[in-house]
């Protein structure tokens, strides 16, 4: 038993310097009994200060009011007997306790702590020091709270509250971890899980497509170099095409060519036609051909010709001069003849016979002279007239200076023609001066004189004819020789001997063309057959080329564009390919080089780790819930029982059995009273009274039930207000009971009560506590 | 020296680590990277030293063959192939023959071991056969056949046996391919190069039976030095085994007492003490830190919230995350004691001390912890989405879970008494 012997205040709210002796605590129950504000109420605090330390917050601090230091000392008495005093005074506010041993130690919180069994100050206030204050504001709590704060009571497990402490566990839970949710931690964490997870599944099938696409590559590139090589094949059969086609265009303007020189061919065969025809037939292509037609022959030829022509031109001249010169002989004869016949007749005539007989060898001669003669006289009179007839109109258009110039100009002409007379007219004017010599004939000395020029003329002229005639031979011969000459010329060359010197340039021109025309057949005939020769060994070729059939330049184009179509859809495919192997080399040196995977993996395993952490956290906070529940149902089930029994029988005491147990059911905050005959009746079906003495029984109870650990004093102050007489005298014939395991003290201010403890208990010491100071509390209020 | 080679074991290339929360994308990039670059190490020691052969033990990948690990591997193998170093492997049960997502081929200095039967394979050095190397492969993952009773050594030339197994029934690993420290003996080989255990270990001494163990831990159950022997087999046949360690990131798991700690302050000053010492001892490489919280301290309650925890983890992560090399935290886990009497505050009868019972109950009774893991997390642990990515919690971890939510309450209770 832990008693306490002795009180000493040095300050404390109302009290100053207030001893209680040993004597006033000798009795098991101590009843201190006075008035309202006799300073019950802070004794009753002041053990409770000392003992667990001065209130901090939110309760009445009891500063000293009276003087004095806060704080005062207790002496204890413990289950061995021995004594410990303890002190405590403030400051610091909570207060530094100080417990002097018998033994002379000092010792400190801890060594209090032990020896008050290690009860907390709100246990100690819960269950055994407590005030009418606790079980009346039980009342006027809610339900919930009350049962709470009953449960403290009845458990004594003081400022925890198992079901609070139950619930914040439960919520950190929450907070973690709860199965169907999404917010929570863990949920989130776990959704975040399952995607990383997908990610690296799809990671590793893109991976796993690696052989594949090695595959697919290694296929794309045979692929690809099959199409270079058939690109290859194609290219040369499209240059080999191109070729063959090129060849044929070839053969075609070839072919055109022939065609061209064919038909000029045909043109130049008509002329050459037209040429001989011009000819005649005594030409044939073989003769003109032969025909020696060089510059120099032909120039030659026509030399000779002209040469020829020259020649007989000149003997006929001499011939002409013959001619007239036998003329002039004859006419001279002739007049000879007159002018002898005239002297005859003045004179016989002695004119000779002889004379006249160029005439009569050439009649015809004679003819053309005169005709001759006929002729320039003509002329001569047509000029004179003109000029006579100019003369006149000139002067009259002209002034005097220019007509004399012209005039002058013009006789002049005149005088010149006149001069100008070729033989003819000189013999015309021999004539007339024959006839002048003839006419004067008739005059006799004249005629005489006449007649010896005559014969003196006469004699010049037959010299003439002489001479002309020795020329003429000369001529003839020169002329003979030239023809022959011109014979033989013709003869070799083959030209027609008859020919004339135009005629024979016309001849030979024609000649020249013609030869130039069959030399230009020859070489046009030669060129189409080298023509004709390229185009069939080119139309061989193409045939060869072109394969057993005849040759189509259609088919070849054709052949031609489907090959470049073929190749140009291969270089799209190529293009495709090589695209396609860029990609799948990117994609394979992607796959071969990500880090990706491993990095993601790494992460999954971080994620795994910080679940699992937040898993035992949850864990920690789920185990620590299931401590909390587990030690509740320990009190509920196995303590409880013992403790309700235990009240249970108090009830029982003090309601004289009206009541028979007390019984918590587990779930409800609740209790329920039993009476013998099994009726239930819940505290809400109680009187406060009645309530009241269930409280004050569940902490008897639980007092025993401490005992068997620690027994500490138990002080109650004005608890049984709402007792009646009978069960007020019930409950201290326990408390007497009580009182023999632990020390009691009871504070009252009911004298009915005071007076019944007296009655009742024998060994009691009651303390009549003083008036109130009123100087000092209405300073207080 | 007659014979000089390589024997390495569980590469698992492209591997992820497990049991990182979150990784700055610099961090992440080095941890994917660190698998290809403990075999980068190899290959490089391997050219160095001027080895005659690589036998490489099974689960040369992880899970399943990644493109990216089988393409990088072709490149290192193709370094080894210019150098003219010859590679041998058998494949386990993480890599087997089957289930060949992405066939890449090997060039030919690369002999990889069938799974119809033990295949020998003759080493020549100048035109000499100087080894022969027996290997098989695992069809499929699973291989519960004993193939080391398939071994018969053939020849007296020195003799290599490559398997990939669970010899000695070893708990952590699955146990494929079973078999005995006995069988292997029995046949007479003269080095036994084992794969399939990933911690380093040499089962016997004369004749070598070797697990290399992994060359890159993967998570805190992978910790320490890793990487692959150098074997060196003198004239006289006498073999000399070298370790060599080859991991870029190395796991570690630290106990660091906390008694002395009172405030935030000293915890910060602790964390920057413990990042600057081991930053000394790796040097170069970058460690993955697991911390262990030990001792009794005023601050229990707080370093057990997991929100507390949070903070002083990414305070540290704020510090490394730019590193080159780094000391990242994988996680901070507080299991010492609160400055309260656990005990006494147990024997009192109030709530403490009834929830310290009902927590040690929890923790003793094996069938009732069971059974309220199983109801009470039921709702997380049958959820059907959510169950997929959990992992199962050994009963450490349950225990763990108990007294944290003690520690919880506790701290929640006494916290607002004040």
């Amino acid at each position: 038993m832990m008693k306490i012997i002795e009180l000493q205040v040095d300050g404390f709210g109302l009290y100053h310097d207030f001893h209680l002796g040993e004597d006033a605590f000798s009795a098991p129950i101590t009843v201190f009994y006075g008035l309202n504000e006799a300073g019950k109420s802070t004794l009753h605090a002041f053990i409770r200060a000392i003992l667990f330390g001065f209130p901090v917050r939110g309760r009445r601090t009891y500063e000293p009011l009276r003087g004095g230091r806060l704080g005062g000392r207790i002496t204890l008495k413990d289950p061995q007997g021995e004594r410990v005093r303890i002190e405590r005074h403030a400051p610091p506010k909570k207060g530094t306790v100080k417990v002097y041993t018998e033994q002379g130690h000092i010792e400190g919180e801890a060594f209090l702590n032990r020896l008050l069994g290690n009860v907390s100050a709100a246990q100690f206030e819960n269950i055994f020091a407590f005030s009418h204050d606790e079980l009346q504001r039980l009342e006027t709590l809610h339900s919930e709270e009350i049962s709470a704060y009953l449960y403290h009571a009845l458990l004594g497990t003081g400022s925890v509250d198992l079901l609070d402490t139950e619930r914040k566990m439960r919520q950190n839970q929450d907070e973690l971890f709860k199965p169907r949710a999404v917010k929570p931690q863990m949920n989130r964490l776990l959704k975040a899980l399952e995607q990383k997870e997908a990610e690296l599944e799809q990671i590793e099938a893109r991976l796993a497509e690696y052989a594949p696409l090695q595959d697919e590559l290694r296929m794309e590139e045979d692929q690809l170099a099959r199409l270079e090589d058939e690109r290859r094949e194609a290219e040369a059969e499209r240059q080999r095409v191109r070729l063959v086609l090129e060849e044929w265009r070839k053969v075609q303007t070839k072919e055109e060519e022939l065609h061209q020189i064919t038909a000029e061919r045909e043109i130049l065969q008509a002329d050459i036609a037209d040429h001989l025809e011009l000819l005649g037939p005594s030409w044939s292509k073989e003769k003109v051909s032969a025909v020696d037609l060089t510059i120099q022959t032909r120039d030659a030829l026509l030399k000779l010709a002209g040469e020829k022509k020259q020649a007989e031109e000149a003997l006929e001249q001499l011939q002409e001069e013959s001619e007239r010169a036998l003329d002039n002989v004859h006419r001279l004869q002739e007049a000879l003849k007159a002018e002898e016949e005239r002297l005859l007749m003045e004179q016989p005539q002695k004119e000779v016979q002889g004379d006249i007989r160029e005439e009569d060898v050439d009649p015809q001669a004679k003819k053309k002279v005169a005709k001759k003669k006929g002729q320039k006289r003509k002329q001569r009179a047509a000029v004179s007239a003109a000029l006579a007839a100019l003369i006149p109109a000139v002067l009259l258009a002209y002034d005097q200076l220019l007509g004399a110039v012209i005039v002058l100009l013009c006789l002049a002409y005149v005088t010149y023609l006149q001069f100008q007379k070729d033989d003819e007219e000189r013999l015309t004017d021999l004539r007339n001066q024959q006839q002048f010599a003839e006419e004067r004939l008739i005059k006799k000395q004249e005629s005489e004189r006449q007649m010896r020029q005559l014969e003196r003329e006469l004699d010049e002229a037959f010299k003439r004819v002489q001479a002309i005639n020795r020329k003429k031979d000369q001529q003839e011969q020169l002329t003979r020789e030239i023809r022959d000459w011109w014979q033989a010329k013709t003869n070799e060359m083959a030209l027609p001997a008859d020919i004339s010197p135009d005629g024979l340039a016309v001849l030979l021109h024609t000649l020249a063309e013609t030869k130039r025309a069959l030399k230009r057949e020859q070489r046009l005939k030669m060129r189409q057959a080298q023509c004709q020769a390229a185009v069939d060994a080119w139309k061989q070729n193409l045939n060869e080329h072109g394969g057993s059939g005849s040759f189509s330049a259609k088919d070849w184009q054709e052949r031609l564009a489907e090959i470049e179509q073929r190749e140009n859809r291969m270089v799209e495919e190529m293009q495709r390919r090589a695209t396609r192997i860029g990609q799948l080399k990117a994609e394979l040196e992607e796959r071969a080089s990500a880090e990706e995977l491993a990095l993601k993996r790494q992460e999954f395993e971080e994620m795994k780790h910080r679940f699992n952490a937040l898993a035992k956290s949850w864990s920690i906070y789920r185990i620590a819930e299931h401590l909390c529940t587990s030690m509740r149902r320990t009190y509920e089930e196995e303590r409880q029982p013992e403790v309700l029994r235990e009240a249970g029988r108090w009830m029982q005491r003090i309601t004289s059995g009206r009541y028979a147990r007390v019984i918590a059911p587990l779930g409800q905050r609740d209790f329920v009273l039993v009476t013998p005959q099994g009726e239930r009746l819940t505290t809400k079906q109680l009187s406060r009274g009645t309530v009241e003495q269930l409280y004050l029984a569940l902490r008897f109870a639980l007092v025993q039930a401490y005992g068997k650990h620690v027994c500490l004093p138990v002080i109650m102050d004005d608890v049984f207000v709402h007792f009646d007489a009978r069960r007020l005298r019930q409950t201290l014939l326990g408390l007497v009971e009580l009182s023999r395991s632990r020390q009691i003290l009871l504070f009252t201010c009911h004298e009915h009560v005071l007076r019944q403890i007296e009655e009742v208990v024998d060994d009691v010491h009651v303390i009549a506590l003083g008036q109130p100071d009123e100087r000092v509390l209405s300073h207080v209020f | 020296m007659m014979l000089r080679f390589i024997h390495a074991a569980d590469l698992h290339l492209d591997s992820p680590f497990q049991g990182l929360a979150h990784l700055p994308a610099n961090i992440r990039r080095q941890v994917i990277q660190s698998t290809f670059q403990a075999f980068r190490r190899l290959v490089r020691f391997a050219i160095r030293q001027k080895v005659d052969f690589i036998l490489l033990a099974g689960d040369v990948f992880d899970r399943q063959r990644s493109l990216r690990a089988q393409l990088a591997l072709k490149k290192e193998l193709e370094i080894l192939a210019r150098e003219q170093i010859a590679v041998y492997i058998v494949h386990g049960n993480h890599d087997p023959l089957q289930n060949h997502r992405y066939p890449v081929s090997w060039p030919d200095n690369v002999h990889v071991f069938g799974s119809e039967h033990v295949q020998r394979i003759p080493f020549y050095k100048q035109g000499q056969e100087v080894a022969a190397i027996y290997g098989i492969s695992y069809p499929q993952a699973r291989v519960t056949d004993n193939l080391a009773a398939l071994f018969q050594r053939e020849t007296d030339v020195f003799s290599i046996a490559m398997l990939h197994t669970n010899c000695g029934a070893v708990s952590a690993h699955e146990n494929y391919a079973p078999c005995t420290k006995e069988d292997l003996l029995r046949s007479g080989f003269d080095y036994w190069a084992l794969g399939h255990v990933h911690t380093r270990r040499v089962v016997h001494e004369h004749p070598p039976i070797v697990y290399p163990g992994n060359t890159q831990g993967r998570h805190i159950r992978e910790q320490g030095e890793r990487g692959f022997y150098l074997v060196e087999v003198s004239e006289t046949g006498r073999i000399r085994l070298a370790f060599q360690p080859a991991s870029e990131i190395v796991w570690l798991e630290k106990t660091v007492d906390f008694s002395a700690v009172q405030d935030f302050a000293d915890v910060v000053s602790l964390f920057e003490s413990l990042r600057s010492q081991l930053r000394e001892k790796f040097m170069s490489r970058s460690v993955m830190l697991r911390c262990i919280g030990v001792g009794q301290t005023r601050l229990a309650a707080e370093l057990s919230d997991p929100d507390v925890t949070a903070e002083l983890i990414r305070d540290w992560h704020l510090e490394e995350e730019d590193r080159q090399p780094f000391v990242w935290l994988e996680s901070f886990r507080f299991q010492g004691k609160p400055e309260y009497e656990r005990e006494s505050l147990k024997k009192s009868g109030g709530i403490y001390g009834h929830l310290l019972q009902t927590a040690d109950r929890l923790m003793e009774d094996q069938a009732l912890r069971a059974e309220v893991f199983r109801r009470e997390l039921r709702p997380l642990l049958s959820h059907e989405r959510a169950r997929r990515f959990l992992a199962s919690w050994p009963e450490d971890e349950q225990k763990e879970i108990i007294r944290r939510a003690e520690a919880l309450l506790l701290g929640a209770w006494l916290g607002g008494d004040e």
